[in-house]
């Protein structure tokens, strides 16, 4: 973890942009065109398994899981769309898979994170503002790892969400058809996940407005 | 409006879903109301936090790793 690098480097670009016969080499199973998919997009789709699962063993497995089963269907890819839009459903499957398997553990109820109003509808009480969002605030917290913290600290179905709407930037619809629900129920759960950030991220935040 | 109904109107807001007299009603309590101004101020940095968060692209050994392992695995079959 210490000796992790912390510059910003994109990952190796996919070289379909380049090659247009990319698509049909991968469909016809070329061993060459799957490892440069998996070079390119293994570093893209575990961040989004991690922040998913909450557990880098488990998030690895469903990457691997997700990459093996992709090359068995590979012939079934159609081209249509970038091959991250074709891995990206594949590996939100098998984390959520994995998600509901373990449907046990604890986990804080969303209620409990929301803010607070009295009966007449005010806020309970009034909390510190934040300072400016500029690179350097998001990179100190990045540092200290405090939005994947807070995103740990939401309910799973809820965490999905937020992750696949505002880390992944897909749109609501996108997010509805990925988890299987309405298009309400998943402004609803963004609603209330970003509430409840604000109140988790509170802890590094408020207090260090300048 | 209350707070209350201010703050389950941010999501839509952020979105550009407000009609024009929720618009009014929303920039008629935020005139008078500094903890709304504040929660909201908030609500939209942890939209750009995560948003930043999620567009961050940070080197990393493990993912090397792991894209090779499964390379490996396709290979073993």
């Amino acid at each position: 973890m210490a000796d992790r690098p912390d510059r910003s480097r994109p990952s190796p670009a996919l070289p379909c942009a380049e090659d247009p016969r990319f698509v049909d080499r991968l469909r016809a199973g070329d061993a060459g065109a799957y490892e440069a998919m998996a070079l390119a997009l293994v570093p893209r789709m575990l961040p989004l398994a991690r922040r998913l699962l909450r557990d880098a063993h488990e998030a690895e497995d469903a990457v691997q899981e997700a990459f093996l089963s992709a090359w068995r269907a590979v012939a079934r890819f159609d081209g249509r769309s970038a091959p991250i839009a074709w891995m990206r459903p594949i590996v939100v499957n098998a984390a959520l898979a994995r998600m509901r398997r373990r449907r046990s553990r604890p986990e804080r109820k969303i209620e409990d994170l929301l803010p607070r109003f009295t009966q007449d509808g005010r806020h309970e009480r009034a909390s510190a503002a934040w300072p400016a969002v500029t690179p350097r605030v998001v990179e100190a917290l990045e540092a200290k790892d405090e939005v994947g913290r807070a995103l740990a600290e939401l309910p799973d179905d809820h965490r999905a969400v937020v992750v696949l709407r505002d880390l992944e930037g897909l749109e609501s619809r996108e997010v509805a058809s990925l988890l299987g629900l309405s298009d309400d129920v998943v402004r609803q759960r963004l609603h209330r996940a970003r509430q409840a950030m604000v109140r988790i991220l509170d802890g590094p935040l408020a207090g260090s407005a300048s | 409006m209350t707070c209350r109904e201010l703050v389950d109107r941010l999501g839509a807001e952020l979105e550009g879903l407000l009609s024009a007299p929720e618009r009014e009603a929303v920039d008629g309590h935020l005139a008078v109301c500094p903890p709304c101004r504040v929660f909201r101020e908030k609500y939209q940095a942890t939209v750009a936090i995560a948003r930043a968060a999620g567009a961050r692209e940070t080197e990393d050994p493990d993912a090397a790793r792991l894209a090779r392992e499964i390379l490996a695995a396709r290979e073993r079959g």
